[in-house]
């Protein structure tokens, strides 16, 4: 699976390097030496390998592997965790600036399950868009 | 029995090591500037190394350009091309002002994560023994707060005070504003400390279920009998583990900079 995706990685940079060539990212310093024969077979016949193994990739994916899944778990969790701490804090912060950090505490709290119930909702979201998989903008 | 744990020690100088001693902080050369210790440690040893091989490996990429890449050509573009294709699905053009400063954050937390995962040399004092700087919440609180900081800054200076507006989304009732703002607010900060937290975590508890695996194999071996044939099973799981961590050191820093370049799409527009 891994090799899979390297060899389709490796053969996206090479189309990709077709442009580069195309612009001036390569100086005429001799060493676009793949005029020679030898080499431009082995290119070939690479070719034909990627074409093969691109073709065998394009068959049906499995949507969600377990493991994908458990790590957005843990990404939510531990946002949803941080957003009551985050929310505590600052109450408690905002609270012993005005001279009663446990009603700030107490008040923060929920703010803070609010705010981490907001974040987790929207990271949920955004991945059923089809959109960036950590999109808690 | 004793004989054993002595062979044992004898052979593996890191025995006697806990899961957690890997990640104390030791001091190499001494400084203090004033009363604050600014000491270079092995965790200023292990960055210095991540940021040397980040530039051996992209001076070496770039040096021989070549028509078809060779190796180490490709992989060079192959990472370039990976963040470059990332800050433009996330940010647009106007995106590629921030395209260094995430292509350095990847490398940085990439490389931290990965040489991390090097087995320490034996024999070596273990103030230079393998350390993941990314496995301390205070480096990666840090690279966090720097990229919240460029979000709050660039988004300041390019659109004053009407960058507050990220914490008013629009159609919400004004009735409502005094409750949304605070849990906007919240959800902002907690931004960082997300960001921080989760790749602390990971890499710290990684690390631990390594050395705790590792631990278990020379327990079983030195239990004798059945048990020591069992070891095998806990040494597989070292191997699966670790196989596990590199896949996770990659993740990490990708999430890292992916969630960086959502943030700074705020910055960049922040009327939703």
């Amino acid at each position: 699976m891994l090799i899979l995706a390297l060899t389709r990685a490796w053969g996206r940079i090479r189309g990709r390097g077709e442009i580069l060539r195309g612009a001036n990212f390569i100086g005429a310093d001799g060493l676009m030496s793949d005029e020679d024969n030898d080499r431009r077979s082995d290119l070939d016949k690479l070719g034909e390998r990627l074409a093969k193994a691109r073709g065998e990739e394009t068959k049906p994916e499995p949507a969600l592997s377990p493991g994908a899944s458990a790590g957005d778990g843990l990404r939510v969790a531990v946002e949803f965790v941080v957003s009551v701490l985050v929310g505590t804090g600052l109450g408690y912060a905002i609270g012993s600036v005005l001279g009663a950090p446990i009603i700030g505490l107490v008040l923060g709290m929920p703010f803070g399950f609010a705010a981490g119930l907001r974040t987790v909702y929207r990271g949920m979201t955004a991945g059923e868009k089809g959109q960036a998989p950590d999109g808690d903008d | 029995m004793g004989m054993t744990d002595t062979l044992l020690s004898y052979l593996f100088g890191l025995y006697a090591a806990g899961p957690m001693d890997q990640f104390i902080v030791k001091t190499i050369i001494p400084f203090s500037f004033g009363e604050t210790d600014i000491s270079f440690t092995n965790a200023s040893f292990w960055m210095m190394i991540g940021v040397l091989t980040a530039l051996g490996f992209f001076t070496l990429a770039t040096k021989r350009l070549a028509l078809i890449p060779g190796g180490m050509q490709s992989m060079g573009e192959m990472a370039y091309e990976f963040i470059a294709n990332m800050v433009r699905d996330t940010l647009g053009d106007e995106g590629r002002v921030f395209f260094p400063f995430v292509f350095t954050l990847f490398t940085f937390i990439f490389l931290s994560n990965l040489l991390g995962l090097l087995p320490a040399i034996p024999g070596t004092p273990s103030a230079v023994h393998t350390f993941t700087p990314t496995s301390h919440i205070i480096a990666t609180f840090t690279l966090a707060l720097l990229s919240f900081g460029l979000v709050v800054v660039y988004g300041l200076f390019k659109h004053g005070l009407g960058f507050l507006s990220i914490f008013a989304p629009s159609g919400v009732p004004l009735w409502l504003m005094p409750l949304i703002v605070p849990i906007e607010i919240i959800s902002f900060l907690s931004r960082p400390v997300s960001l921080a937290v989760r790749l602390f975590a990971n890499m710290l508890a990684g690390h631990v279920v390594l050395k705790v695996f590792a631990g278990f194999v020379g327990t079983l071996l030195t239990a004798g009998g059945v048990l020591s044939v069992i070891s095998i099973v806990p040494l597989f799981g070292i191997v699966a583990v670790f196989l596990l961590e590199f896949l996770v050191a990659f993740l990490q820093a990708f999430v890292f900079t992916i969630l960086t370049c959502i943030y700074l799409k705020d910055a960049l527009h922040p009327h939703h």
